[in-house]
């Protein structure tokens, strides 16, 4: 027994010394915020720059798929002048692109949700650099950091502006220390004077470096003319954004009926910036003012804007690097408008056939079409519409580009052919020929072909993307102008945009003028929701949709929206799911 | 030849010598005789030998017929047979000795294997099943799941379909947890592993396996006894025994079941006016993609030897199988050497396994199917000449891919383990033992994919290549007391443990794109232009876990029975103030048989009841660093001009994450009459799973990422299993053996709540578990979902009422507005309704086992029961809307459905009963000159499945919880002949 005791004894030994070193943790490919934020420059990559990481295209223009770039998707393609067709199966995709072009969704639809999730990931995580940010501040960080923190702190403006303008009623959230049952909805009008509070108070202490030369320290961050645009976007979209009512048809039934409405409810607005309080109106021509002030101009070729090396723009004042080999952005929307013996004969890449222009966007630019003798008449179309489409006999390098059809053996792209759904039409048929070509294609939002064929494969360009631009705010302001009743100085500001591209200026503004501008020259930029909910066109009826309009199964079918609510979007299902203490917005 | 002549004369020679010498020396004789059991019946393959020598000895033949040589007056012969008790004859003057034995009632002192203990049948009150070499299935065996498929209540594995490359799913008493862990803790030779080591193992290695279901035995494995282990002891040398043996199976497999799709003359008639294209082909896709008739080979070589010193076994395998769809193969190649020696004058026992093994797969993925079922069969079945790639229909090449294309890319892996282990066990005291044992198990595995640059969709890419390489390198090392005393009526069992285990893992990949040539593939991954950020990536991680471990195991007068266990597992995975969790269990037994009222009666020889409780857990959701904020790459951007890597935490971490704990009760018998000839068991149970780990969906904001793993919710699983085995005719020249089990399990979540920073969290109502989609169906998705309430896995769809028909004929589905708010809501928590589960709620097994003579035929039927099936196939194939662009199923034309969603039209029972094999064997015996034993059998494998299932098979992965869907990416069930040859020397 006495071996008995002296063997557990020494075993208990062995127990005893079994030591709490084993059970911590090793990390091999991560590491902690010690290790993160050691240095300055790692401060600000980790905090700063990895955000900017995270926003990718910031949504702005079409990732992989068109639930990552759901902002602009839900923008462009729920406005008057893009569409994604139905082409016998391929694109419907159970209806849930014409559902978007007619409005007929539902909250569970997952663009929804996409959007919703990127804006408020993007938001959580400006909130959690933020946070360590001001603790690094807080424990006697230096002066930069503050600087960091307003960077971040407009980051998270401009998508709470997204969040603005597409759920209205959103949760503000400003620190990663949240919890679920902290978060509910505020108000419209709530979240519009949280944003416009946040750009006030953080625009003078942004920097004036340049954000689109690669020279500058400030390549593709948030500067102080990002700021001011941000700010022209608010003060412009104010009179819709500060209602807490959108669904009682005060912004439907037309520009007509719309227009005073909104006039009045700027010039309500109040917004101090620079020391100075001014009225919605004001404040967008402030803003256009002082960006020109800061050297912004148009650029003297408005293509060049969206083209490689557009880091010479004078214009563009917020973009997403681009480099096909290192910040390397996926751009897909080229690709997935041209048909494939397009994108086979430019880059010997494959094309989708999908994205194109409606009736009602090349009737905009002008384009005109006998039915009778089925003659597309391109003579008297506005500069920009060669800019921005391909239209017409498409051929590369001088060759014609094949078609197999029975009907016709060369690819026409055409205008007037486009429709939310083609049905299934005969083998061989005009009709067929019709559903295959139908719709001018993107050449705004371009891919190089001239670059390596590596551009194409992985759909990178060498292009930044452009965000803001300052010929935004020259409408923007052309507008506010109009609308406090200076006429000839909005007019003045919109030929501006005319002179540039060689278009005829025009001799006398109204509304339309102003709306109709801003479609032609920011056509597949996402403004297109913003624009038509503030003139009072969203819900209005087009060459394209109206009662009757023929789609595919599950689209549904177009029904007047007379109350308005569909001028935003639904909280999406799954968010309501997961946080019982939202509401879902009205009419849905 | 000439070798073997020369040795046969030697041993006459020795032989004669050894006779002439006996002779002179002392009256040395050959004792004959025959081994009988009560019956009268012989004993075949019983053992007599000499006592203190077993080398003097043999086996009896198959009339019972025995011969030992040499045998001296004062010799004691000893007779044994495995489930008899041995005896032992003084030989004194006799020439002739017919012994009968007498069976040992139930095995009861046969030594089992409980996990860490040491204990014997009797002494064990858990539920402790065991499958034997002997009690394996016959038929096709590529792995040892194929070898104890259906012979365990309540051990379901369940394959996927004919796929040779996806493992099957094994589960013990249904689903306790909804994220990893469900898997059984695999346990070979004292290493702990997991269920692709089992499955990688030779069957023929396997002397046998314990089968640990309640809480009671699997406590003693703490945190990963939580879904049941699986004890593997693999074959020894055995003493007095120097056997060779081969054992190799061949056989042949062919497809027995179809997807009829519209040929393409019926392509063509119904496509009339809409084809897009039309090559002027014929072809059938499905036929095409796989192969007529596919071989297997499965041969396996063995050596062995033992002596009263020590033992030895050395084997070598090779399992080669290919797949129906061309191009798919799986080889594994095993090697195995156990050895053990005893020193110090018997005391000190040393024991040293080696492992090793090898694989190659070459791998198809299951969208082939949808590939070659929708495909337009106007193309041909070859490239096209002119262009040297594939014609590929423009309108369909967006969403699926040609199926020829996705034959030519190239998916393999190869892979290689070694593991050495080995035991030194020291007897201290007789009965005390202290032993120490150690483990290191290495594997590495390196896979290869490619693309062609001609490919439809990557010839803007020109091709891709990726290498990929894994390495694992886990240590394992313990120390255990043990100690075993009778005193008396006393029955002492206890034991002592102290484990520490690490495991490490390194991942290394690189894809490269832009190739001007296909000749390199990826075995020159420079020969590619084009590699971006992130297209080369590695990453380590590392856990560790710390356990002790008691377990104390009483009996009392051989009649009652109680086992303590109780663990402490400490693991590296876990937050600051989780680290540690405590497993105790108890159960206790009472072997009613043995009590003296129970004498002086002959029809129950055997009685035991059993009761359990334990506690055991899981961590396998936690990754490595799951619980601390730590950041990592998220992608690249410019900084000052510079292309820069950002680091964030990309996921949301989780702090109070901790041990999944199950909670078990077992109650059950075991049940032996008329001699043992009836046998069965029962036993019944109910867990409870708390702070079950999934990863919920979260609400964003306040999360920045919309997923988070979290302890959130409480599932329960009751269940019965029961298992009858029968001798049913018992004769000389003939046995009629019939067995069967069934296993009924109740599964149901009863809370999907929890807490995250003391904050009350709650995930959706109905949260989606399996969601099908194809083009023209990509949103409400959703099939399978967990809700409060339910079993885990619940079909839960739109309910189909009929059809709306349109001018021109076509159909859309009529759907019932269930909550009666006039709209039809598709969505999650739409109108849909609960219709069945995805788990069979029974399982059972039939076992035939018939013996004349020296035949035998033996086979299997395996059923699942209660559960419902989506048979997303014939939904998404019937769908006319994308007609003639996708080939449709025959017969969809007539049906015109125009629309694609999901209801119930499509949910179908899903029961079944298999046909699993039917085997003729027959042994030689020693009939053949120089070898023991051989055997030669031919097997049928999936001769039949009777179900009213209209698919493929209903042997899809119904065991998952995200299973249940049949989304045309099951690979037919193969039909195998197979014959077999063993052969002992």
């Amino acid at each position: 027994m006495k071996k008995i005791f002296y063997v557990s004894i020494l075993f208990v030994a062995i127990l005893a010394s079994g030591c709490t070193d084993f059970l911590e943790e090793t990390a091999y490919s991560k590491f902690s915020k010690e290790e993160a934020y050691s240095n300055p420059t790692l401060v600000y990559v980790n905090t700063v720059a990895s955000v900017y990481t995270a926003m990718g295209l910031q949504g702005c223009a079409y990732d992989a798929d068109f639930s990552a770039g759901a902002i602009q998707y839900l923008s462009e393609f729920s406005s008057d002048l893009n569409i994604i067709q139905g082409r016998r199966s391929d694109w419907v995709d159970g209806g849930q692109h014409q559902q978007i072009f007619i409005h007929t969704w539902t909250a569970s639809h997952s663009s929804f949700d996409a959007a919703w999730t990127y804006i408020y990931q993007i938001i959580g995580l400006c909130n959690a650099s933020i946070d360590d940010l001001q603790a690094m501040l807080d424990a006697g960080g230096e002066d930069f950091i503050q600087l960091y923190i307003n960077e971040l702190r407009a980051i998270r403006a401009y998508y709470y502006m997204n969040a603005l303008s597409m759920f209205a009623d959103v949760p503000v959230v400003k620190s990663s220390k949240t919890t679920v049952a902290e978060v509910g909805q505020s108000s419209r009008s709530e979240v519009y004077a949280f944003v416009r509070d946040e750009l006030a108070e953080i625009i003078p202490t942004l920097s004036d470096a340049s954000g689109v030369s690669t020279s500058s320290e400030y390549y593709g961050r948030m500067n102080k003319a990002t700021g001011y645009m941000m700010m022209a976007k608010l003060a412009a979209n104010a009179a819709v954004w500060s209602q807490d009512t959108w669904n009682d048809g005060k912004f439907t039934g037309g520009i007509d009926a719309v227009e005073p409405t909104v006039t009045a409810l700027g010039k309500k607005q109040s917004i101090t910036l620079d020391g100075t309080a001014r009225n919605a109106w004001e404040t967008v021509i402030y803003c256009q003012e002082k960006l020109a002030s800061m050297g912004y101009a148009l650029y003297p070729d408005d293509h060049e804007n969206f083209l490689t090396k557009n880091q010479a723009s004078t214009e563009n004042i917020f973009i997403r690097p681009n480099n096909a080999t290192n910040y390397q952005l996926r751009q897909r929307l080229m690709c997935y408008s041209l048909h494939s013996n397009h994108t086979k004969a430019l880059a010997n890449a494959a094309g989708s056939n999908g994205p194109a222009a409606s009736v009602y966007a090349a009737e905009l630019f002008g384009v005109k079409y006998d039915a009778a003798t089925d003659v597309t008449d391109y003579s008297e179309a506005d500069p920009r519409w060669d800019m921005f489409f391909y239209y017409g006999d498409i051929s590369v390098n001088g060759k014609a580009v094949p078609m197999s059809s029975d009907y016709k053996n060369t690819l026409s792209y055409l205008p007037f052919a486009a429709k939310i759904d083609h049905g299934s039409p005969l083998a061989g048929s005009k009709e067929e020929y019709e559903m295959w070509c139908a719709g001018a294609r993107v050449k705004k939002v371009q891919i190089d072909p001239s670059v390596d064929q590596f551009v194409w494969a992985f759909d990178y360009q060498e292009a930044d993307v452009v965000v803001y631009r300052y010929a935004d705010a020259v409408l923007l302001a052309a507008e506010a102008k109009y609308r406090m009743g200076d006429t000839s100085g909005a007019l003045g500001l919109l030929n501006q945009i005319r002179n540039r591209v060689g278009a005829k200026p025009m001799s006398s503004i109204d509304a339309k003028a102003i709306l109709d501008e801003r479609g032609r020259e920011f056509v597949w930029e996402p403004t297109r929701r913003d624009d038509l909910v503030r003139f009072g066109m969203y819900t209005e009826a087009t060459t394209d949709k109206y009662v009757g309009v023929p789609t595919a199964t599950g689209a549904g079918a177009w029904t007047y929206d007379s109350d308005g609510h569909t001028t935003v979007f639904p909280i999406p299902t799954s968010v309501l799911e997961l946080n019982t203490n939202l509401k879902q917005n009205p009419g849905y | 030849m000439m070798r073997v002549k020369i040795l046969g004369h030697k041993m006459v020679f020795a032989a004669i010598a050894l006779f002439l010498t006996g002779f002179t020396l002392n009256a040395q004789r050959t004792v004959r005789g025959t081994i009988t059991d009560a019956n009268g019946d012989p004993l075949i393959g019983a053992s007599a030998f000499v006592k203190g020598n077993s080398s003097r000895g043999g086996v009896t033949d198959m009339n019972g017929a025995y011969s030992v040589s040499d045998v001296r007056n004062s010799d004691v012969l000893v007779f044994s047979y495995i489930g008899y008790n041995t005896q032992e004859v003084a030989v004194g003057n006799q020439s002739t000795i017919n012994v009968v034995l007498t069976e040992d009632s139930e095995f009861l002192d046969e030594v089992v294997m409980i996990g860490y203990a040491v204990g014997n049948k009797r002494s064990v009150s858990g539920t402790v099943d065991r499958v034997k070499a002997e009690d394996m299935n016959s038929g096709l065996i590529s792995s040892p799941m194929d070898a104890i498929r259906g012979k365990v209540p309540g051990l379901v594995i369940s394959g996927v379909g004919g796929s040779i490359n996806d493992s099957p799913t094994v589960r013990l008493r249904g689903t306790s947890s909804l994220s990893g862990g469900n898997d059984p803790l695999v346990i070979i030779d004292g290493v702990f592993t997991n269920l692709s080591a089992l499955e990688n193992l030779a069957a023929q290695d396997i002397r046998e396996l314990s089968v640990l279901k309640d809480a009671s035995e699997t406590a003693q494995y703490g945190s990963r006894g939580a879904a049941g282990v699986i004890v593997v002891q693999t074959v020894r040398g055995e003493e007095g025994k120097a056997t060779v043996n081969y054992n190799g199976q061949y056989g042949v497999s062919q497809r027995y079941r179809r997807i009829e799709m519209l040929s393409a003359e019926e392509y063509r008639h119904y496509g009339a006016g809409s084809l897009s294209s039309d090559l002027g082909a014929s072809t059938d896709w499905f036929d095409w993609i796989q192969n007529k008739m596919v071989t297997q080979n499965n041969h396996h070589v063995s050596f062995s030897q033992g002596t009263s010193k020590g033992n030895m076994r050395a084997s070598i395998g090779i399992n080669d199988r290919n797949g129906l769809i061309r191009g798919s193969e799986r080889t594994n190649y095993t090697a195995r050497f156990n050895a053990s020696q005893k020193a110090l004058d018997n005391k000190l026992l040393i024991e040293l396994n080696l492992s090793a093994g090898y694989r190659t797969s070459s791998r198809i993925p299951g969208s082939i199917f949808a590939g070659a079922l929708l495909y337009n069969p106007t193309y041909p079945t070859h490239v096209n000449p002119e262009t040297g790639s594939w014609d590929v229909d423009n309108n369909v090449a967006s969403q699926t891919t040609h199926p020829a294309e996705i034959l030519e890319r190239e998916d393999k892996s190869e892979g290689a383990s070694v593991n050495p282990s080995g035991r030194l066990t020291y007897t201290i005291l007789p009965g005390f033992t202290a032993s120490v044992f150690g483990s290191f198990d290495y594997h590495v595995t390196t896979g290869k994919t490619f693309t062609p640059n001609n490919q439809y969709n990557s010839t803007a890419s020109r091709g891709s290549a990726g290498v990929t390489t894994s390495t694992m390198r886990n240590w394992m090392t313990s120390a255990q007391l043990n100690y075993n005393k009778e005193i008396g009526k006393h029955t002492v069992n206890a034991l002592a443990l102290v484990e520490a285990q690490e495991y490490f893992a390194f991942n290394s990949s690189a894809t490269v794109r832009g190739f001007d040539t296909n000749y390199f593939k990826y075995y020159n991954l420079s020969a590619g232009a084009d590699v971006k950020y992130g297209d080369v990536t590695s990453s380590a991680s590392k856990n560790n876990l710390l356990s002790y471990m008691a377990r104390l195991n009483y009996m009392y007068d051989s009649r009652y029975v109680v086992t303590l266990n109780a663990r402490a597992d400490g693991s590296s995975k876990l937050g600051a103030n989780h680290k540690w969790g405590f497993f105790p269990s108890a159960s206790a037994a009472w072997i009613v048989s043995n009590e003296q009222f129970m004498k002086g009666q002959n029809t129950i020889s055997n009685l035991k009841l059993r009761v359990g409780y334990g506690v055991t857990g899981n961590q396998d959701a936690i990754t490595a660093l799951n619980s601390l904020q730590m950041l990592e790459p998220t992608g690249s951007t410019v900084y000052s001009n510079n292309n820069t890597v950002t680091y964030g935490i990309t996921s949301n971490s989780n702090p109070d994450l901790k041990w999944e704990m199950k909670y078990t009760f077992d109650v059950g018998a075991d049940i032996g009459m008329f001699g043992g000839r009836l046998r069965s068991t029962i036993d019944y149970y109910r867990s409870t799973t708390k702070d079950l780990l999934y990863t919920y969906s979260v609400s964003v904001p306040p999360f920045t990422y919309p997923t988070l793993l979290a302890n959130m919710g409480v599932m329960t699983n009751n269940g019965i299993e029961i298992a009858l085995a029968g001798d049913i005719i018992q004769k000389k020249d003939m046995r009629l053996a019939l067995s069967g089990n069934m296993a009924y399990n109740k599964n149901k979540l009863v809370s999907l709540h929890g807490t995250y920073n003391g904050e009350e969290l709650t995930t959706s109502e109905w949260v989606v578990l399996a969601s099908a989609q194809s083009s023209g169906l990509t949103s409400n998705t959703g099939v399978t979902y967990m809700g409060e309430g339910y079993p885990v896995g619940v079909f839960r769809l739109p309910v189909w009422t009929g059809w709306t028909e349109d001018a021109n004929g076509h159909k859309t589905y009529q759907l019932e507005d269930i909550n009666k708010d006039g709209t039809i809501d598709q969505s999650n928590l739409g109108d849909r309704a609960v219709l069945g589960q995805v788990i069979p709620k029974v399982t059972a097994n039939f076992n035939i086992q018939f013996n004349y003579k020296n035949f035998d035929i033996s086979t299997q039927f395996n059923g699942a029961f209660g559960h419902k099936i989506y048979n997303f196939t014939a939904n998404s194939l019937n769908y006319m809307g994308a007609f003639p662009v996708m080939n449709v199923m025959k017969g969809a034309p007539e049906k015109n459905i125009y629309e694609l969603l999901h209801s119930d039209y499509y949910l179908e029972d899903g029961d079944y009963v298999n046909l699993e094999y039917i085997t003729v064997g027959y042994n030689f015996g020693k009939s053949i000159r120089g070898i023991q034993n051989a055997r030669l059998a031919l097997s049928c494998n999936n001769i039949a499945t009777f179900t009213k299932y209209s698919g493929l098979t209903p042997l899809i992965n119904s065991q998952s919880i995200t299973g249940g869907v049949d989304a045309r990416n099951v690979f037919p069930l193969m039909r195998s002949y197979t014959l077999q040859l063993i052969v002992t020397f």
